[in-house]
């Protein structure tokens, strides 16, 4: 015979997935506190053994089914769950039975493409725990989505054409013990509001098919803290602007276009030796 | 037979004893006191004050200076036959108790030894109008989540699994003499329960020609109390096979404990090893290490305490139309004089049996009420 009843408790003492049911007419007058733990019945598809599987995943209201293993009816069995309306309030998941997107309203980015959200009922498969957790597995025609959200709104979402889109409503760090490789067939686009920072340990190596720029406000240092080591600019060099040396300035070019140079508000134009300028620029 | 020297039925305060035709009043160590009595009914006191109630019925009766008084409750009436002089019928009677088993309704937690459990629940269905007598204390104990039962469903289920610490299964039951209390008792303290005689001996049920008058036989009235003619040894191990293919004399137990997802495998301790895989109760239903009443239900020891319920009626006597003993009584233990015939007992060594229960029967008889009682006697 299958009994209804209602979870009370699931603060099993030993942890062990079990949970305290008042079964509809049998324990109406039963204190919770008296009750026993009833163990739930898991699907195949969970060993329930060794910490593998599944966790049992009841709420205080919860509407369960199940029956007793004795035939003094003190044991029970939950053999599964019921959604339906409790106290009148739907039980199954609004994304589920396709309502409006309850996160639709949240921050986005400038750049931040349109959630794919439009599920059907029966298709999408939504899994969503009491704090707000969401695992979607959309299968609507033609928008099959699979999307896993924090209850802070941080979440991915993959939409039917493969694209993803990832929200991280705070910080974001990522750790890589190995190595890690980034392949973009496209374009990549990085906005960054604050300050960007890249520190490499060892060499940074930039190999670029097309020109590279640099555009900044401020002052675009390139500086080596070892004196024995130097800024080499390998290729000819166009200074469209002024050109000023604090320190020694060496020439050891082998060739010279022999347009004249300023330097120190006169022009220079030996060719022959290398020219050693000392003392202050007038 | 001898007679009764007084009888009153009242039924409703109204004393029926000159309608009665015969009666028979049913006792146990199964259950609850029940009878009937049959009735020639000329004064339509049928349509007065049966028919539509559940009237209280006394029965009061006189016999060898012993006094009995009982109050039942009517439970139904049978077999009219409607007669030119009036009708004849049978009326059915049940004890307080029983009535109270069924129509009492308990949804409540109950912690302890099982005695005292089936104390508590006994209070609840009689509302303290009834006395219940522990003769033997319980071993088993735990918690009791009575889940919106039959308050008879719930004794049952307690006194089913309780057993002493003799390993010997309660029997909650009522006698004719104990005149309205109930009592539980083990099968163990039943064997040494004896039924005393005049002389402070054993009482002997005696195998003679009985009933015949003093007269003839020589036998005084006294003498012929607890002699019969009739002891019939109905049962000797019937279907032995069977019962020992169906484990009355030991399993050999696996216990499927769901607690450790184990099997646990137990030595026989008795005659056969018949495996049979049990479901043992949870010994974690409760917090705090409390455990459910029912966790050592399905231990071996458990199921050697039902064997012996089964096995005490291997051996089952019948003692027909025995002369009344005023007192006699399911629960106590009688001896068998065989007298010169060697047909009432299969063990030489032993001639005591457990009374399991007495049919009382009072047979109208010029005016008067012969008393004779049928004896069912067990044994192991």
């Amino acid at each position: 015979m299958i009994f209804f009843g209602k979870v009370v408790d699931i603060n099993d003492t030993k942890k062990l997935g079990r949970a305290k049911v008042k079964v509809y007419d049998l324990h109406d007058n039963i204190e919770t506190k008296d009750l026993s733990w009833s163990m739930a019945l898991m699907p195949a598809n969970t060993p329930a053994q060794f910490g593998h599987g599944q966790s049992v995943n009841l709420q205080i209201g919860t509407l369960v089914v199940g029956i007793f293993l004795d035939s003094a009816q003190q044991e029970f069995l939950i053999q599964g769950s019921l959604p339906t309306k409790t106290d009148g309030v739907e039980d199954n998941n609004v994304r589920v039975r396709g309502e409006a997107d309850p996160n639709a309203g949240e921050p986005a980015g400038g750049y931040q493409p349109v959630s794919g959200y439009q599920p059907v009922y029966p298709y999408n498969n939504v899994m969503e725990t009491e704090s707000g957790h969401v695992k979607e597995y959309d299968d609507t025609p033609s928008h099959e989505r699979i999307m896993e959200r924090h209850m802070s709104g941080t979440q991915y979402e993959i939409i039917a054409n493969g694209s993803k889109n990832e929200t991280i409503v705070r910080d974001n760090y990522r750790l890589v013990v190995g190595h890690d490789t980034l392949e973009v067939y496209g374009d990549v686009r990085i906005i960054v509001s604050g300050h960007a920072d890249i520190a490499v340990g060892g060499n940074l190596t930039t190999s670029v098919t097309g020109n590279i720029a640099a555009d900044a406000f401020g002052d675009i240092t390139l500086k080596t803290n070892d004196t024995t080591k130097r800024v080499v600019l390998d290729a000819n060099v166009l200074v469209k602007g002024n050109l000023t040396v604090n320190e020694t300035t060496t020439t050891s070019a082998q060739s010279s276009s022999r347009t004249p140079v300023l330097l120190d508000g006169h022009d220079h134009d030996e060719t022959h030796s290398p020219i050693t300028q000392t003392g202050i620029p007038n | 037979m001898l007679k009764l020297e007084s009888l009153i039925v009242n039924v409703n305060n109204q004393d029926l004893s000159a309608m009665v035709l015969n009666m028979t009043i049913f006792e146990s160590i199964k259950g609850y006191l029940r009878g009937s009595f049959t009735v020639q009914d000329n004064i339509n006191f049928y349509d007065t004050f049966i028919h539509t109630t559940q009237p209280p019925i006394q029965i009061q009766f006189e016999y060898l200076n012993t006094l009995c008084n009982n109050v039942f409750y009517g439970n139904g009436v049978s077999n009219m036959k409607i007669e030119k002089l009036g009708k004849v019928y049978t009326i059915h009677f049940i004890s307080y108790t029983a009535m109270n088993d069924q129509l009492t309704i308990i949804n409540s937690v109950y912690s302890g030894t099982s005695d005292l459990i089936v104390d508590k629940l006994f209070l609840e269905s009689n509302k303290g109008n009834a006395l219940l007598q522990i003769d033997s204390r319980a071993d088993t104990k735990g918690r009791y989540v009575v889940p919106n039962i039959k308050a008879g469903s719930a004794i049952n289920h307690v006194v089913s699994k309780a057993y002493d610490t003799n390993n010997s299964g309660l029997c909650l039951y009522q006698r004719l003499y104990d005149q309205g209390f109930t009592r539980l008792t083990s099968l163990w303290d039943m064997s040494e329960n004896y039924f005393f005689g005049d002389d402070k001996e054993i009482f002997n049920l005696t195998q003679r020609l009985a009933g015949t008058s003093e007269g003839s036989d020589g036998l005084s009235g006294e003498d012929m109390v607890g002699t019969s003619a009739s002891f019939e040894l109905s049962e000797y191990y019937m279907n032995f096979t069977k019962k020992l293919a169906d484990g009355n004399w030991g399993n050999k137990i696996q216990q499927i404990h769901l607690d450790e997802t184990a099997i646990k495998k137990f030595e026989v301790n008795e005659r056969t090893d018949v495996p049979v895989t049990v479901y043992k109760t949870s010994d974690n239903l409760y917090d705090d290490n409390v455990k459910s009443l029912f966790s050592l239900g399905f231990e071996p020891s458990s199921f050697a305490v039902n064997n012996q319920r089964k096995r005490s009626y291997g051996q089952y006597m019948n003692v027909l139309n025995v002369v009344a003993v005023p007192g006699l009584s399911a629960g106590f233990t009688v001896g068998l004089d065989q007298g010169g015939s060697n047909i009432s007992s299969t063990k030489t060594d032993d001639n005591n049996y457990i009374i399991a229960n007495i049919n009382h029967r009072f047979i109208m008889d010029d005016g008067e009420f012969d008393y004779a009682q049928d004896i069912g006697l067990i044994r192991e």
